[in-house]
């Protein structure tokens, strides 16, 4: 006589089709773990050497001294790392020609605002760097009524991240006068 | 109370055999060798369930990283061998490429700001190699700023005694048409040559700037078509 059947230990065709319903839903924890750790970041690789809220002008991009993966040797770097958690941070720099570049990021490396020079005039950005929520920033000038200064209008929310200027390397008689800008370039934390 | 007889069968008190009293066949013994199979039996459902959840992690986490660290159709468009990360740097990016700029530790400028091509490819299909010596022409941009670097497969820059690791629209000596010749090589050669050493398999990345008045997604998508075009000379 036949032994009594063991369903429970047959493959079944819902098991084999719950199969790749698991694996899709490891696919996107996976991915939304990746998402968010942010350790290997360009923010955390640079953040550890770099002052809060003040621009630093990087040394020359070559093969003993390149702080990040695919960064170019075709520029110089000035690069800010920011923070608004004690105050807004005012951002100035010159875009003097083509090639030149400001980039503010988030710390996962998704970019919160971008420029670049118009050919053959200088571009002048002034900006704030404002924390996202609602937290209290203090009396505006105009609440203390006090004259507002030249404040920048132009307002990018983020919390902490990187201000990355760029300036194209055009060749050992332009890199002075690069350098000069790059480092007039500046990254102050306001208070009003 | 259950009675086994010697013989061929084992009888039930009524108690224990409900309405029926029927007997029950000597095979309804718990043997040895059923013991043993169902044994097997546990421990292959138990590999089986352990492999099969095994198979469902490393498919869900491979699928995963393979997306995140080489793109797919989601993230990604191809231009030949150049290969755009169509959403990098944007704040509406895709979780994919937001988890490859979190964990490629790169700094990209936005992709509505300039488009950033990676090639691991010549034209052919074939990988970049240091072995092999390549030609890279590039049209001309219309006076747009560009940028042509080339990096080993982890995305540092190639030691060379003559310092060179990228040309831009600024460095590179055109031709009189506008377009530039870019050569990949070990051997120095005269022009505009990238040397690439002994670096192993390489990886190119073309920038090109938008106007700063910048492009609406037809303009770009007409300019994409005219990239770089890298062909394999010899390898040695």
């Amino acid at each position: 006589m036949p032994l009594p059947s063991r369903p429970h230990s047959r493959i079944t065709l819902r098991s084999l089709a719950m199969l790749p319903v698991a694996a899709a839903i490891v696919h996107l924890i996976a991915t939304f773990l990746a998402m968010t750790n942010t350790s290997g970041a360009a923010f955390a690789r640079l953040g550890a050497t770099l002052q809060t809220n003040q621009m630093t002008l990087l040394a020359p991009v070559s093969p003993g001294q390149q702080p990040l993966p695919f960064l170019s040797a075709d520029a110089r770097y000035s690069v800010c790392r920011f923070e608004t958690k004690q105050g807004p941070v005012a951002v100035r720099a010159v875009l003097p020609d083509l090639g030149w570049t400001l980039g503010i990021y988030h710390r996962d490396g998704s970019s919160a605002y971008f420029a670049t020079a118009a050919p053959g005039r200088p571009s002048v950005i002034a900006l704030t760097i404002v924390p996202g929520d609602d937290r209290f920033l203090g009396m505006t000038p105009q609440a203390l009524g006090t004259a507002a200064n030249a404040d920048p209008q132009l307002t990018v929310s983020a919390i902490k991240g990187l201000i990355v200027l760029r300036a194209p390397d055009k060749g050992p008689a332009y890199r002075a006068e690069a350098e000069a800008i790059l480092a007039k370039a500046a990254c102050v934390q306001k208070s009003y | 109370m259950a009675s086994i007889n010697p013989g061929t069968v084992a009888t039930l008190d009524a108690d224990d055999a409900g309405t029926t009293g029927a007997a029950v066949p000597v095979w309804a013994r718990p043997q040895a060798s059923q013991i043993i199979r169902s044994l097997i039996g546990t421990i292959a459902r138990f590999i089986g369930t352990l492999a099969a959840i095994a198979l469902v992690l490393v498919a869900g986490v491979w699928s995963s990283r393979a997306m995140i660290e080489r793109g797919s159709m989601l993230s990604t468009h191809m231009f030949g061998p150049w290969q755009l990360w169509h959403t990098a740097g944007q704040a509406d990016a895709d979780p994919y490429t937001r988890a490859h700029l979190a964990s490629s530790g790169t700094i990209r400028i936005a992709s509505d700001s300039a488009g950033v091509f990676e090639a691991r490819s010549d034209a052919g299909g074939a990988r970049l190699h240091s072995s092999c010596d390549y030609i890279i022409e590039g049209p001309n941009t219309g006076g747009l700023w560009w940028s042509l670097a080339v990096f080993d497969a982890r995305g540092d820059l190639i030691e060379n005694d003559a310092r060179r690791y990228a040309f831009t629209s600024d460095t590179a000596a055109a031709n009189p048409d506008g377009s530039s010749i870019v050569t990949l090589g070990r051997d120095a050669r005269p022009g505009n040559w990238l040397p690439t050493g002994g670096a192993g398999r390489l990886v190119l990345v073309f920038t090109l700037l938008d106007p700063p008045t910048g492009l609406s997604a037809e303009q770009r998508d007409e300019r994409y078509k005219v990239l770089p075009a890298i062909r394999r000379e010899g390898c040695s």
